[in-house]
């Protein structure tokens, strides 16, 4: 059990922080096996924030657990201000908390396009059907044949997320059958699609080449710029030290290493963390700064 | 892209416009032509609708949503009771129709409860098992159920017609109302809901839908859709009893299922049609016919895994067929095209400005 006082409101303005996500003792355990051990960890407003760790550390379990798939053993998670523990995780979705998945859950059957519009009509509710209208199919009859693509305000915003993301043309091909590095920029987009205030990146950049990944990179930060906070769990060091303003380190469960890029890099406990796990993957590997 | 996008957009509307005069002349056909049948013929087209019917329920359900709930015979037969029983009580049969499928709605909605806990083989089991305690209470219903022995359907009449042309039309009608509402719902926001939950139910439920409440609604439409298909079939053929609901039933309507083509809107139709059409035309080979008909069943299933209704699709993308199929279809327009990639003909140089700042730096323009 984490310490009474680590469950308390904390509102301590040190620093000009702002976290929109505080994670406060989390503990999961699956059978005896522990995923995670007391992690706690905040994202600030506007910043880009690294979680990296070894095969197995816990971070897919964490992320679970801010997005309500994992009902941790103990701990709260804080998001702007609410205690999460009693709300499920499509509202948690409302509230503001998108994510994308490792292994990717995309919507195969459907295009990327309508992928993208799943995510931006679950925020529509029922009693705004004029909203909702602007999605008929019609409606883009009805705006003239120049204006066919942007006639329906809902096409249009899925279109232009999809442009965002690089796939610009790509609208009406069906999700499953496009190629790895695509169909993880059509989750990001669908992500985004929510107005998210948090997103969750589990492993964006797996499945993309050199520039994709660049791209991938000054994308999250003008996200970050836009306010939007980013918690972005990534194998790739090279992007994780570039784009991050902050970085956790997360090892068997447990958060070792908090700090900026270089902090981190430098923590002898890191290092040999990810000596131990695969001398390849050491944070201090891909850095070019 | 897919070719048809570049066509122009007069094209296009021009396609949709032929799209609804077929339809309707379909209709009027299908209004006009059964007065002239004889009565087994009218017989067997009513049938087929009320097949289409039933199975469009199960598609919705299974098709669609990807729940693999299999109470789809119980709940047909709970119509078919429920309106006879109303019947037989003085109403009228239009208000127990809609009667029937609302209660059955409710009773066979019930089904979503295993469903919010189990998914898959676990929710066959335990929605048959509900289906099969459904046909027990038909037999064990005493009078009001007729028991084994089943019930005489009071059977509603249209002056100035034969009873099988007044099913006929009710029949007809449900048809049309049933695949026009489905119609909307496959193309509007409910559709692309039920495939996501379809697809990956995680990604759905983070991205903000109330997976739950779909559920519930999806099995009690799919339930009301079964239960108007049995009351119209209690109709047609004027006695009931509870065999008839029994897991035959239930194989039947997942022949049409898969046959005409799941998650496709009209693929049910297609089943239907060749449920029907081949029961009749291997009558004729006698103790055979059972095999004859397993036979085909294989036969369609490996020529055309994705049912009847995935043919042009199929056509289109073979390499022979396909190229003398789309020299014929580019004279004539491709009425299917608009169920594949409904809603989403966007030109492609149709891209507008990012909302997310600046196009020129996406992910993958920043490659080419
Ligand atoms: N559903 C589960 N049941 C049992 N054990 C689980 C489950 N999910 C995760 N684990 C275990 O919890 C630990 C943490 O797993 P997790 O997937 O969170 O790691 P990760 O940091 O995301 O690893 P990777 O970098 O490989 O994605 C692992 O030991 C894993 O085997
Ligand atoms: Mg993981």
């Amino acid at each position: 059990m984490p310490p009474a006082d680590a469950l308390a409101p904390e509102r301590t303005g040190g620093g000009g922080s702002d976290p929109v996500l505080e994670v406060r003792g989390v503990t999961v355990h699956f059978g005896g096996v522990s995923a995670l051990t007391d992690v706690t960890l905040s994202v600030d407003r506007g910043s880009v924030t690294g979680l990296i760790g070894p095969n197995g550390a816990g971070k897919t379990t964490l992320f679970n657990v801010i997005s309500g798939l994992q009902v941790p053993n103990s701990g709260v998670v804080v998001f702007e201000g609410r205690d999460l523990a009693r709300v499920r995780p499509h509202r948690r979705a409302r509230l503001g908390i998108a994510r994308t998945f490792q292994r990717l859950e995309l919507f195969g059957s459907l295009t990327a396009e309508d992928n993208v519009r799943v995510g931006l009509e679950s925020s529509i509710r029922w009693w705004q059907w004029h909203r909702l209208r602007a999605s008929f199919p019609w409606a883009r009859d009805e705006a003239g044949d120049g204006a066919r693509a942007t006639g329906s305000r809902v096409v249009g915003l899925a279109d232009r997320l999809l442009a965002g993301v690089g796939l610009a043309g790509h609208e009406s091909e069906q999700s499953s059958a496009m190629p790895t590095g695509s169909a993880r920029m059509v989750e990001l987009a669908r992500a985004l699609a929510m107005q998210p205030k948090l997103v969750l990146l589990d492993e964006p950049g797996s499945g993309l080449d050199e520039h994709e990944s660049e791209a991938l990179g000054s994308l999250l930060q003008r996200l970050a710029a836009d306010g939007m906070a980013v918690l972005l769990v990534e194998h790739d060091m090279e992007l994780v030290m570039r784009v991050c303003d902050r970085v956790h380190v997360l090892d068997f469960g447990h958060i070792i290493a908090s700090g900026t890029p270089d902090e981190v890099r430098a923590d002898p406990r890191v290092q040999k963390a990810y000596l131990g796990a695969s001398a390849g993957s050491a944070p201090a590997a891909g850095g070019d700064v | 892209m897919p070719p048809h996008d570049l066509l122009p957009d007069g094209n296009r509307r021009g396609r949709r416009w032929a799209k609804l005069a077929s339809l309707i002349v379909l209709i009027t056909l299908l209004a006009v032509v059964p007065p002239a049948m004889n009565s087994y013929d009218q017989y067997l087209i009513t049938l087929t609708l009320v097949y289409a019917i039933t199975t469009l329920g199960l598609n919705v359900l299974i098709g669609w949503t990807g729940q693999l709930s299999l109470a789809h015979a119980g709940v047909f037969g709970l119509g078919a009771y429920l309106s006879t029983i109303l019947i037989q009580h003085g109403w009228g049969f239009v208000p127990s129709l809609l009667v029937a499928g609302l209660g059955s709605a409710i009773v066979g909605g019930l089904v979503v409860f295993p469903a919010l806990r189990f998914s898959g083989f676990t929710l066959a089991v335990a929605s048959l098992a509900f289906a099969s305690v459904i046909v027990q209470l038909f037999d064990n219903g005493g009078s009001v159920t007729g028991g084994g022995g089943g019930l005489a359907v009071p059977v509603f009449q249209f002056s100035g017609l034969s009873q099988t042309m007044s099913t006929y039309y009710v029949t007809l009608i449900s048809t049309v109302l049933c695949f026009v509402v489905a119609h909307r719902m496959r193309h509007l926001r409910f559709g692309r809901v039920a495939f996501s939950i379809r697809d990956t139910e995680i990604a759905a439920v983070v991205s903000g839908i109330r997976v739950v409440r779909y559920k519930v609604f999806v099995f009690a439409f799919a339930a009301f859709l079964g239960a108007i298909g049995g009351a119209l079939y209690a109709q047609l053929e004027t006695f009931i009893f509870p065999v008839m609901f029994s897991t035959n039933t239930l194989v039947l309507m997942l022949v049409m299922l898969f046959l005409g083509g799941a998650s496709s809107l009209y693929g049910p139709i297609f089943g239907a049609i060749f449920a029907v059409v081949m029961v009749e035309l291997l009558q004729s080979f006698g103790s055979y016919q059972d095999l004859l008909y397993g036979l085909l069943l294989m036969l369609v299933i490996g020529v055309l895994p994705g049912g009847m209704a995935s043919l042009p699709e199929r056509l289109r993308t073979s390499h022979l067929l396909g190229r003398a199929v789309r020299g014929v279809a580019s004279r004539f327009g491709r009425g299917r095209q608009d169920e594949a990639t409904a809603a989403s003909p966007v030109p492609p140089t149709a891209t507008g400005s990012s909302l997310v700042d600046d196009p020129g730096d996406g992910v993958e323009s920043g490659v080419a």
